[in-house]
């Protein structure tokens, strides 16, 4: 266990938890060290996946992963939307709550997807200001995440590893650096991931997200449903080793898998976080991405099966 | 250079309009003067049309899915094309503006009637299964996530069953959805849920239904006409008195209501319609 960032403690190897599973996860036990939870799938829900929730959670700790906080929009916060959630996080307890530095909708739509902010100064003192309103009324800093993107604005000066680093600085914030979303956006943009993940303040990382991407051909998109990729673990394990992790060591900061469409099997899950723990150790067994695996995915960005109703009959 | 709510304004425009991102991207052009080539950084991996034509394209589908996953008994009675062209039709129409997808599919089952196609025959239940399908569906959606009676400490009825009826209180868990359909749904859900087939369409005939929830599971009841108005009144915060007086007609006088509810009560309870406290 290594020093806690921000006073966050290095949770070890968790995955995202999704409703498919949470029958297996009740019978067998959780398998991992931690879970991570989207927040909106639980605010205003009081049926089985929250009952699922409570006993889970009081066997392994929880985080909350929000997507709705539209933290760069140029609308107002949604205050009513953040009572909730700190209402939902007074509930079950997470170890931290953390979402996007993104925009999910203007004027009042919510387009339900992770878009990609104009990185100018105003923005930069926008965003800067709502983190700040924002862990205020939560109490607690806020940990952000890097999104993939796919398109960047002609009038964005500053790279996003500089708007994030700087943001961290200087509010305190937390970072949720996603590898894959670094290799998404990367390939997506022409920038060196390395260089991202090294222009990032280590201390204020506590929590590193691994996914599986789809290869369209040209872009590659976010859809979280496929094995994590070579390179993606090769990023991993440079982003562990910035924080203070050595070959001996079982990671210095907290590590999440994320699957959330062609979800397989509940143990096939385990044991694809499993080379999470075999890549620190220098033994990087993973394929490039799955062309056919990509011939069937939905191939739309920011997927949302995890913001999908439970089935309609559940074991109790 | 455009502000942080012009660049917002412009992709969600270029995003949500129909017919996609060539389209949207005229409409936003046009409405305030900005360019795909002035706003969107180029590269050689992908034209910026490319990269606007992900975002345009994952807006609707990851719409349509959320819609389609809440609906799926609909999706299949009205197959995959009719159910896309509502579908689309309803997310130009409501957009989303509630933070969760759960929100999303609220109004559809109103969207669904009031878009029924004009001068069709209302005897003829083909036309009326959309929507009250919709309607049957959200409400077994929305039994699943509010609070049940899963955590109410049931008190149980004693021995001496009319003062036990007089003396509990009687709450309806926040779960529980009354329907009052044009249809009856239960026989066709029941065979739609048990077979691959398509049910044939019910003939139009005024239905009462609860949905409930007992132990997480939902399930669905067909009322009486007392028992529906006793739900629903002590639903209103009625107690059990008063409630059988909204109820009691000319040929069921209040003391008839009361008997009758106390011999049905216990089997409500089982079916998690209400929950009891002294």
């Amino acid at each position: 266990m290594t020093a806690p960032r921000l006073g966050l403690p290095n949770l070890g190897f968790g995955v995202g938890l999704r409703n498919a599973h949470l029958d297996h996860i009740l019978r067998h036990g959780p398998g991992v060290d931690w879970f991570e939870i989207i927040s909106e799938n639980f605010i205003g829900h009081h049926g089985y996946a929250r009952h699922a929730l409570d006993r889970i959670r009081a066997q392994v700790p929880v985080v909350m992963h929000g997507v709705s906080m539209s933290i760069g929009s140029a609308d107002p916060l949604d205050r009513t939307y953040l009572a909730k959630l700190k209402q939902l996080a007074e509930d079950i307890e997470p170890v931290w709550i953390s979402d996007h530095l993104c925009w999910t909708g203007v004027a009042g739509i919510n387009a339900h997807d992770l878009l990609p902010l104009p990185l100018d100064e105003p923005t930069y003192q926008h965003v800067r200001q709502r983190v700040e309103a924002v862990q205020e009324l939560l109490q607690r800093p806020l940990v952000l995440e890097n999104p993939s993107s796919y398109l960047q604005f002609a009038c964005s000066p500053m790279a996003e590893c500089d708007f994030l680093a700087r943001l961290a600085r200087e509010t305190g914030c937390g970072l949720l650096l996603d590898v894959n979303n670094v290799y998404v956006s990367s390939h997506n943009h022409g920038f060196d991931p390395e260089h991202y993940i090294r222009q990032l303040p280590p201390e204020h990382i506590v929590q590193i997200h691994l996914a599986g991407p789809s290869d369209t051909g040209d872009l590659l998109i976010d859809t979280h449903d496929q094995p994590v990729p070579a390179r993606v673990w090769q990023l991993y394990v440079l982003a562990q080793q910035r924080c203070g992790a050595d070959a001996s060591s079982n990671g210095a900061v907290s590590t999440l898998l994320e699957w959330d469409a062609n979800i397989p099997s509940y143990p096939e899950l385990l044991a694809e976080l499993d080379k999470a723990r075999q890549a620190l150790h220098g033994d990087i067994v993973a394929p490039a991405i799955d062309a056919n695996a990509t011939a069937m995915s939905s191939g739309y960005s920011t997927p949302i099966a995890f913001q999908l109703k439970e089935e309609h009959a559940v074991a109790p | 250079m455009p502000s942080l709510h012009d660049v917002q304004h412009w992709l969600l425009t270029v995003m949500t309009t129909p017919g996609g991102a060539e389209r949207g991207a005229m409409l936003a052009r046009q409405t305030n003067g900005l360019t795909v080539a002035g706003m969107i950084h180029a590269s050689r991996i992908a034209d910026p049309m490319r990269r606007l034509g992900v975002y345009a394209d994952g807006y609707l589908l990851r719409l349509y899915d959320c819609l389609a996953t809440d609906y799926p008994m609909l999706r299949r009675v009205m197959g995959e094309e009719v159910f896309g062209f509502f579908a689309r039709a309803y997310l130009w129409e409501c957009p989303s503006h509630s933070p969760t997808l759960y929100d999303l599919g609220e109004g559809f089952p109103a969207f669904l009637s009031q878009h029924r196609p004009p001068q069709t025959d209302a005897t003829d239940g083909t036309w009326l299964l959309p929507a009250e399908l919709a309607r049957f569906e959200r409400a077994w959606l929305e039994a699943m996530r509010d609070h049940g009676p899963e955590r109410v400490q049931h008190q149980a009825l004693t021995a001496s069953p009319w003062t036990s009826v007089s003396a509990t209180h009687w709450e309806i868990p926040p779960c529980v959805r009354l329907l009052d359909l044009k249809l009856p749904l239960i026989p066709f859900w029941q065979v739609m849920v048990t077979s691959d087939d398509i049910a044939a369409c019910p003939q139009p005939e005024n239905s009462l239904v609860a949905i409930s929830r007992m132990h997480y599971r939902v399930s669905a009841h067909p009322l009486a006409d007392w028992q529906y108005s006793m739900l629903d009144a002590l639903r209103q915060g009625c107690d059990v008195h008063q409630a059988s007086q909204r109820v009691a007609t000319r040929d069921m006088p209040k003391e008839r209501v009361l008997a009758d509810w106390m011999l049905w009560a216990p089997a409500a309870q089982e079916l998690g319609l209400v929950t009891t406290r002294s």
